[in-house]
């Protein structure tokens, strides 16, 4: 579905590639996002806005390089192509090496720290194949969407209440066991976890490398590698400015839950949403979330970064079988992340970044799932 | 153009409603108990959530 999809946003982009046309609505939104970011701070606090900020870099990296994890693991099972990963490699290893000595100095800021559980290998299992059927995961359903990408415009209200199910659920699949997290920051020190977390994706960067194809790799230039820095500098800023990482689900979730509570379902019993915490959340303004705010800083970002480029709003045709398998995969991409404590995002590439052993272990397990998930893809008839 | 900038147009158009409404229903917020701008050296806001954090963690 990919390379349908990108030959059709490519067609459909074409009447946006004369200057004047994308000009304007770039220079607009830009100007929006300055607005919303005197707002925001404005009505809740600097915090806020800065972290709307940092959404929005999130937002125009992901969308000007196409930084995809999805597509990133998929050109590696099909075509062995390695420069994905090693994007997200380097993203990551960037944020490691700022957050670790801020983790290890700053006992104030907390890490992507998961429970080791059960309903993480389910749920991470779940995930990489659902990705793959949605061709999007936490940060590329939210970009795509943001850049008004039909597909993923009808998975982001699968995913927000599969969030919202997810986390209502989540104590009982708790229950079927679970060890608390663990940290090697606290464990080890902050020398030892990079050395040990550098080392590890230096062997998994190298066998890629050993094994990768010599046909041309889907990213051309050094725009992603760019985009992979950058996107570790702002998830270490956001560290530094939230006091916890980067992450998309929790927000997605709330969102969920305060529309299920607009429409008068009580939910204020429920063993998660019922917490005084939660409750509180639900009981304030999204714009006071911090995952929220940098959520919707993300999906702007990623619409003015494609319209500078002239690439949003892409021309979708696509089965209405494969719309339906993209929807019913967005539903169990929100609930199964918070079986897992995170996505691509929170879990992968936050959690490991600042030392918790949950995201490797979510990345062991979703990766397994993405091989299932793209033999799926074949079998709805979706192309690479 | 204008029928592919539609999807898009009305995706934002729900985004800003949906936060109106929510500003307008939810607790008021008291700019007085606003957390400083960096967590750094204050920590995270006490009602923080993230994924990755257990239903009992806060």
């Amino acid at each position: 579905m990919a390379g349908a999809l990108t030959s059709s946003a490519a067609r459909g982009a074409a009447p946006f590639l004369a200057a004047p046309r994308r000009g304007v609505p770039c220079a607009a939104l830009s100007t929006g996002a300055v607005l919303a970011f005197a707002a925001i701070t404005w009505l809740v606090g600097w915090r806020q806005g800065l972290l709307w900020l940092i959404g929005l870099g999130y937002g125009v990296l992901l969308s000007a390089a196409a930084f995809g994890f999805t597509t990133g693991w998929r050109v590696w099972i099909t075509r062995r192509d390695p420069k994905g990963l090693w994007a997200q490699f380097v993203g990551i290893a960037v944020a490691m090496l700022l957050s670790v000595p801020l983790l290890a100095a700053h006992p104030e800021l907390d890490g992507a720290d998961g429970p080791l559980s059960i309903s993480l290998l389910i749920g991470a299992f779940v995930f990489g194949a659902a990705m793959q059927v949605a061709d999007g995961c936490g940060s590329g359903t939210l970009y795509k969407a943001g850049l008004g990408h039909p597909v993923s415009l009808a998975v982001l209200p699968a995913f927000v209440f599969g969030s919202f199910l997810g986390a209502a659920q989540l104590p009982a699949w708790l229950s079927l066991g679970s060890l608390p997290p663990v940290n090697l920051v606290q464990r080890l020190g902050a020398g030892c976890t990079l050395l040990l977390q550098l080392a590890a994706l230096a062997v998994l960067a190298a066998l890629l490398w050993r094994w990768r194809s010599t046909a041309p790799s889907r990213w051309n230039g050094a725009t992603v590698w760019w985009a992979a820095i950058g996107l570790g500098l702002l998830a270490a800023a956001n560290l530094a400015v939230a006091g916890q990482p980067w992450g998309i689900v929790y927000g997605l979730g709330l969102w969920g839950g305060k529309i299920v509570q607009a429409l008068g379902i009580d939910i204020q019993h429920n063993a998660f949403w019922g917490q005084p915490v939660q409750q509180a959340q639900l009981h304030a303004s999204v714009l006071a979330d911090n995952t929220s705010v940098t959520d919707l800083g993300l999906l702007f970002g990623a619409l003015i970064a494609a319209s500078a480029k002239g690439k949003a709003c892409p021309a979708v045709r696509l089965p209405l079988r494969q719309w339906l398998a993209a929807v019913a995969a967005g539903l169990l991409l929100g609930y199964s992340s918070r079986l897992a404590f995170g996505c691509n995002v929170g879990a992968y590439f936050s959690g490991i970044a600042t030392g918790s052993v949950h995201g490797w272990v979510w990345f062991g397990c979703a990766f397994a799932g993405s091989l299932l998930g793209v033999r799926l893809r074949h079998r709805l008839g979706m192309a690479d | 153009m204008r029928r592919r900038w539609t999807g898009v147009l009305v995706f934002w158009a729900a985004v800003l409603a949906l936060l109106w409404a929510d500003w307008h229903g939810s607790t008021p917020h008291d700019r007085f108990a606003e957390p400083p701008p960096l967590a750094l050296g204050h920590g995270p806001a006490a009602d923080a959530g993230h994924c990755s954090l257990a239903p009992s963690s806060r």
